[in-house]
């Protein structure tokens, strides 16, 4: 049974993209360009949602309860949304339906809405492309384990 | 002539690999006037192998507090006007600091990168030969060093990548050779890339990288 395009599960692009979110703001890198985002406000909470894997579906729910928008307008801009993820390689959808898919309940956003941006940072692009090699041998650096 | 040169070597158990990384250093065509290893806390017997050199490289010996803090505490040591790093596993190949020294001469930059090989083992030439912005592919004025401040303690990896987005921001002038100034020797134990902690530090690099950004603009 094909599953609708809103119900596709939607989560990271991992391994090659890591990301983590803290007090709101999202940084993301993505091993395979060496390009690192930044994302606040309403972008943020939607990457939260989609680092736990979600829905298109959910995440429309997500800005409705956040933020009061009309379901159709946040259809709209979670698409757009989704599409510029997309367009960096940043998001990976899977197939089958998605059992995580269920809402997250989201607190009204203290702020008003504004539109997800997402900033792109390309200036250290060459030192993110070389493996951090060096610094995880298990025997070596970060930390020697009769150490750590 | 722009200056007395030291290399700081940081070396964390690598006792397999400092020897051939000192000795990399010995044969430059440019030969530095002082190396100084740091061993941070090995417990592999590193120390002994750089002792075995006598005089010609200086020892520092200190607890294990990682890569940052090894190369800080060479700093600290370091009398040169110039400054060069190299990891205790990787090589220079001879011409490593006359090519950049010439670049750093002709062009005035405060910093100076060369080209980057990775290598599996003594039988392979390397790959491709990429421009690196790592540590052991530098070569610094002091005072731009001593501008930009130590490498960020914090940090057990990523600490370069932090280093140079604050050296970026500092507004020092970079330049960039086409030779090969570095051989990285990837190794049996050094292949767990991209596990969770590099990613953590490399994410808190570029977290802080950003809000320095946001805090200017």
């Amino acid at each position: 049974m094909e599953v609708a395009v809103e119900d596709r599960p939607v989560s990271v692009n991992a391994p090659l993209v890591v990301s983590e979110t803290i007090d709101g703001e999202a940084i993301v890198m993505h091993h395979g360009s060496g390009l690192y985002f930044d994302i606040v406000g309403s972008g943020a909470l939607l990457w939260e949602a989609i680092e736990r894997t979600t829905t298109r579906a959910a995440l429309a729910a997500t800005l409705v309860a956040a933020y009061r928008l009309a379901p159709a307008q946040a259809d709209s801009v979670v698409r757009d949304w989704l599409a510029t993820l997309a367009e960096h390689d940043l998001i990976a959808y899977g197939v089958a339906p998605a059992a995580a898919a269920a809402a997250v309940p989201v607190a009204v956003a203290a702020e008003p809405f504004a539109a997800p941006v997402l900033g792109v940072h390309a200036d250290l692009a060459d030192m993110l492309l070389l493996d951090p090699i060096h610094d995880v041998d298990e025997a070596g650096w970060p930390m020697g384990r009769a150490h750590g | 002539m722009t200056g007395t040169l030291s290399v700081v070597v940081a070396c964390h158990n690598q006792a397999g690999f400092v020897a051939a990384a000192i000795d990399s250093i010995l044969a430059q065509s440019r030969a530095p006037d002082e190396i100084i290893v740091v061993d941070d806390g090995s417990h592999d017997g590193s120390a002994a192998v750089v002792r075995g050199f006598g005089d010609r490289v200086r020892l520092i010996v200190q607890p294990n507090r990682g890569a940052a803090a090894a190369r800080n505490a060479g700093v600290a040591a370091a009398t040169g006007a110039l400054l060069a790093f190299l990891d205790a596993d990787d090589l220079w190949p001879p011409a490593s600091l006359a090519s950049r020294l010439d670049h750093l001469e002709r062009t005035g930059a405060a910093l100076v990168f060369g080209r980057v090989r990775q290598s599996r083992g003594a039988d392979d030439q390397g790959g491709p030969a990429i421009p690196g912005r790592l540590a052991g592919a530098m070569l610094i004025r002091r005072a731009a060093f001593d501008r930009v401040g130590g490498f960020d303690e914090r940090y057990r990896t990523a600490e370069t990548i932090d280093w140079l987005a604050r050296a970026d921001e500092a507004g020092i002038v970079q330049a960039n050779c086409d030779a090969v100034v570095l051989i990285r020797r990837i190794h049996g134990g050094n292949l767990m890339i991209r596990t969770a902690a590099p990613a953590a530090d490399s994410l808190r690099v570029l977290r802080g990288a950003v809000a320095r950004r946001r805090a200017l603009s």
